[in-house]
């Protein structure tokens, strides 16, 4: 039935969000998530948005400058507030779908060379498009999934160095724990990394002191930096 | 003279130090610090150490976020002694008038990329020329340089671009 249903309207907006979280809804089917889509739902929602007399262009729902706090000046309101609106009815799902497609860039091989990597990219976009608790909802997941995967690990850490330790509160402390007790001393080390960025915040110092290793390079590395937070 | 460039990861520093030969570094760290392009270092210079905030000006503003900056500081005379080849091609940076102090040491090869690395792992050894700018220190400078009206916005690389909005004072 909602094949047919989606077929047969107009390709507005509004129907494409409805496609989006169909496929949504079918990804979660087949990744056996708990939670799927129920199809009144999806026809009860069609009909409230047809409603509505805001009919946007598809490409200002593509666009990742959305921002969930705009006001009904901003350029963007129309598009943010169905996007908004459907956010607050499928939050599950579509933090889903972001997570998937960033587990999809952090295992990419990147051939770029100096500027920013698809998944620190895609990191950033997430903390805009959102907001940095999804965010951090996101990167917890992964990093407990994918704790044996350096390279998904240490992309995380390289890319949440730009971020203030305010703006990742109060995940972001926890998240440091799982890179620098890693059993990999490079998770390790790019965890050393993120924490030296983010001591603004003193008490992380203390995690410095406690980081094992029998690596002279990281023990080395590890006194250097607390050195130099000390002075 | 002084060549100074930006370290990808600081700790790569300490694992070129612990190598007695660095032949056995690993790959990753070459890619991450000796990445070229057209078979070019890019390196920026002053020089004297006096001056050693003019490179690194140039070096945070053709960067692509606010953190904490590691760089190497490599003398003149070591980049001689180690036969290296240099060209001084401008750079690419948001620090005005900035590009004409940059330099690239050219035509490497495999070989060479050896020899500089051999190079880094003798400089290391001086502490001096190895030195850390933190996060908040960053900042710090690029509002010292919108300060100066020496912030050329067009150059700033767009992730850049939105952290010093975020982060610094207006431009």
């Amino acid at each position: 039935m909602i094949n047919n249903f989606v077929e047969a309207t107009d390709r507005t907006s509004d129907l494409y969000v409805c496609k989006y979280i169909q496929k949504l809804g079918e990804n979660c089917r087949d990744n056996n998530a708990s939670n799927n889509i129920n199809n009144d739902r999806f026809i009860e929602k069609r009909s409230s948005l047809n409603n509505s007399s805001k009919k946007l262009p598809l490409e200002e729902l593509n666009s990742t400058n959305n921002s969930i706090n705009a006001k009904p000046n901003d350029k963007n309101f129309f598009s943010n507030s169905i996007t908004s609106e459907i956010f607050k009815e499928y939050p599950k799902e579509i933090i889903e779908k972001e997570k998937h497609e960033l587990i999809l860039d952090l295992k990419k091989i990147d051939c770029s060379l100096g500027d920013v990597s698809i998944a620190e990219q895609k990191i950033i976009d997430i903390s805009k498009k959102y907001s940095f608790n999804i965010l951090g909802e996101i990167l917890q997941s992964i990093s407990l999934e994918y704790c044996d995967e350096k390279k998904v690990l240490c992309e995380i850490c390289e890319s949440l160095e730009r971020f203030d330790i305010d703006e990742v509160q109060p995940w972001g402390p926890y998240l440091l724990l799982s890179f620098i007790f890693n059993k990999d001393d490079e998770v390790k080390a790019y965890g050393v990394s993120l924490l030296d960025n983010w001591l603004s915040d003193r008490s992380l110092l203390k995690l410095l002191k406690n980081i094992d290793t029998s690596s002279s390079w990281l023990k080395e590395y590890i006194d250097e930096v607390i050195k130099n937070a000390e002075e | 003279m002084f060549y100074v460039r930006k370290l990808a990861k600081e700790h790569n520093k300490f694992k070129v130090k612990s190598m007695q030969d660095v032949a056995h570094i690993e790959s990753d760290v070459i890619k991450q610090e000796l990445g070229t392009q057209s078979n070019e270092l890019s390196f920026w210079v002053c020089n004297d150490l006096e001056s050693i905030n003019e490179p690194i000006k140039a070096i945070i503003l053709s960067s692509s976020s606010i953190s904490n900056t590691s760089l190497i500081i490599v003398p003149s005379n070591i980049v001689e002694e180690y036969c290296l080849e240099t060209n001084d091609k401008d750079g690419i940076t948001a620090y005005k008038g900035a590009e004409k102090i940059h330099r690239n040491i050219c035509n490497l090869t495999y070989r060479k990329l050896e020899v500089v690395l051999k190079m880094y792992k003798s400089v290391f050894e001086e502490e001096k020329y190895s030195i850390k700018i933190e996060k908040n220190k960053v900042k710090q400078i690029i509002n010292e340089v919108i300060k100066e009206n020496k912030l050329d916005k067009d150059k700033l690389n767009k992730n850049l671009k939105e952290d010093v909005e975020k982060y610094c004072d207006a431009i």
